[in-house]
């Protein structure tokens, strides 16, 4: 290909570039924006352990530790920013409290996102909520440090029973899941 | 061998500090101010050493015009994938401040890593050995070494991150290494700069997985290599046309096309997708170890299966593939349906219902899913 043509073919591109720039500016609120860049050799935050504690009695079922005698609890981790949190709390005095440590394995010091910690909980937060089990969490905010090589920070999602609640609920209202979503930002 | 070997001394030592020492002091303006001296010290000893030495680099404008071909492509592709796979939010600082302090803190490193790679080469233009050892410093150099057993903690973990992390990254010194080679600085550092710079100006960029990651990692290196490099023979050689037809990248396009169309088929972006038949429970219909292409369906498709049909559900956190022996209705008048493993004695314990049904099995593909099986196994 001759110079010329190879010319006119990178001003091609570069106007394509340019438009695919306009078009992603115009349409930012309808694209499909799924979280938080996770793993790079520079960005690396990631949820490194959940450990819980409830006052139910422990037994160990299968390689995993279940609560008896207060239902079930149960964590997962599902990515780097993300966890689901389930428990089943029969009467009012039983209550989970899951300890969370957030690493920081990257290069770069971060600080937890505006819009911080999220709950799929709608109830969170909420005067006078109904559920029979509430979801809480202690210890993180919006602007946090968590700093590179290694910083770690700390803090705790409790499941209780709600103490509204005076009637005997259903099963299926003693047992709760949440799924919590972590963001993390670059420390300005 | 003398002037590299003081570099590749310089190099080693560099990973060795930011390895064991720098990582764990924490030092306050470490990016900012340190790791660029640092650098800026590096590149200053290696340009110092190579001073006596030459590259020269033929077709310089022809080669330069093809390599920005060739990465604007990439870019156009790159972005285009996340209106598939979605884009995700980079976390970096968007204030122009917080801009330029990146670019000056991870973008200059990757300059004056290449002022020194090109002083390496041309100091021993001639020696392979010298070509493999910039490769592997290179690669360590552009390595995280924090936590880095924990990438290997078991199977999975080990495997994902060396196909996304580690793979990606010998390639990337590999391409880097030819491209300086063939053209000098000037081309690493163009290949550097866009790669490495859009997650720092832009504020969202695709939402790749692990695979995705892996297959740009390993087909972007191979792509601008191919296309080099039938530039750099056509401008170095003297070739018969018969010859340079060889080293044509129009050749490799079917290669390339394949390799994009297998990688959607894999991962499910068309309508069928193939499945690793993980167990025996729909003997003798098909087996463990075998392939089933599922045709994903949409809910009109969904309320027309009936029974007979083989499905592939979620139940639980697995997906499972049975035969629908029955349908009925729940309290609401939703459709759920029975189902059973051709090879079990008993019915499903839970029943389907339509939002839980993925796709229907269209064929099966004997034996093909058994290195699936055999990583899976591994793996647990």
């Amino acid at each position: 290909m001759e110079a010329r043509h190879k010319n006119i073919l990178i001003m091609a591109l570069i106007a394509i570039v340019l438009i695919m720039a306009v078009g992603y500016a115009a349409f930012t609120t309808t694209l499909t924006i799924n979280g938080t860049a996770e793993i790079s050799t520079k960005w690396d935050i990631h949820i490194k352990s959940i450990t819980p504690s409830a006052t139910a009695t422990a037994t160990t079922q299968g390689g995993e530790t279940v609560y008896t005698s207060a239902g079930s609890i149960k964590h997962t981790i599902k990515d780097n920013y993300t966890a689901e949190f389930e428990a089943v709390l029969l009467s009012p005095s039983e209550y989970v409290t899951y300890t969370v440590v957030v690493e920081n394995s990257g290069t770069i010091n971060a600080k937890v996102a505006p819009n911080g910690i999220t709950f799929s909980d709608a109830t969170m937060g909420t005067t006078n909520p109904t559920d029979a089990i509430l979801f809480t969490y202690e210890g993180i905010a919006p602007g946090d440090q968590l700093n590179a090589n290694g910083g770690t920070d700390t803090f705790t999602v409790t499941a209780t029973y709600n103490p509204a609640i005076t009637s005997q609920p259903s099963a299926a209202q003693l047992e709760k899941s949440v799924t919590m979503t972590l963001n993390y930002i670059q420390t300005a | 061998m003398k002037k590299n070997f003081i570099i590749y001394s310089l190099l080693i030592g560099y990973v060795l500090l930011d390895t064991f020492v720098f990582s764990s002091l924490n030092l306050p303006y470490y990016n900012e101010i340190i790791n660029p001296a640092l650098w800026i010290m590096m590149c200053g000893i290696s340009i110092y050493l190579s001073q006596d030495s030459s590259l020269r680099v033929k077709g310089e404008k022809d080669k330069t015009q093809s390599l920005l071909i060739v990465l604007i492509i990439y870019i156009i592709i790159y972005f285009l994938l996340g209106l598939i796979f979605g884009f995700e939010r980079t976390p970096y600082s968007k204030e122009i401040f917080g801009i330029l302090k990146n670019l000056w803190s991870f973008i200059g490193i990757l300059f004056f890593q290449e002022f020194i790679r090109e002083a390496l080469i041309k100091n021993e233009k001639k020696k392979k050995i010298n070509y493999i050892l910039i490769v592997i410093v290179f690669t360590l150099l552009n390595m995280n070494f924090y936590n880095f057993a924990n990438h290997f903690a078991d199977l999975q973990t080990s495997f994902t991150y060396t196909s996304s992390v580690i793979i990606p990254t010998i390639l990337e010194s590999a391409i880097l290494t030819y491209l300086v080679y063939i053209g000098g600085v000037k081309f690493s550092i163009i290949y550097r700069a866009f790669v490495a710079i859009p997650p720092f100006i832009v504020p969202i960029i695709p939402d790749l997985d692990w695979f995705g990651l892996a297959l740009v990692g390993v087909v972007l290196p191979l792509a601008v290599y191919v296309y080099m490099n039938y530039v750099h023979v056509n401008r170095t050689e003297r070739l018969s046309k018969r010859e340079r037809r060889k080293y044509n990248p129009a050749v490799y396009v079917p290669v390339f096309a394949f390799i994009a169309l297998l990688a959607g088929f894999v991962i499910g972006l068309f309508k069928y997708q193939p499945i690793a038949v993980m167990s025996g429970s729909m003997s003798p219909t098909f087996n463990r170890g075998d392939a089933v292409v599922i045709k994903k369906l949409d809910t009109q498709d969904k309320n027309e299966l009936e029974v007979g049909d083989i499905i592939q559900f979620v139940s639980g956190t697995k997906y499972v593939i049975h035969r629908i022996v029955d349908v009925t209705n729940d309290d609401y008048g939703n459709k759920l349906f029975i189902t059973k493993g051709d090879h079990n004695n008993t019915i499903d314990i839970d029943k389907v219902h339509l939002e839980n049904v993925k796709g229907k099995v269209t064929f099966v593909v004997p034996f093909i899913g058994y290195p699936s099986v055999w990583l899976s196994g591994a793996i647990s």
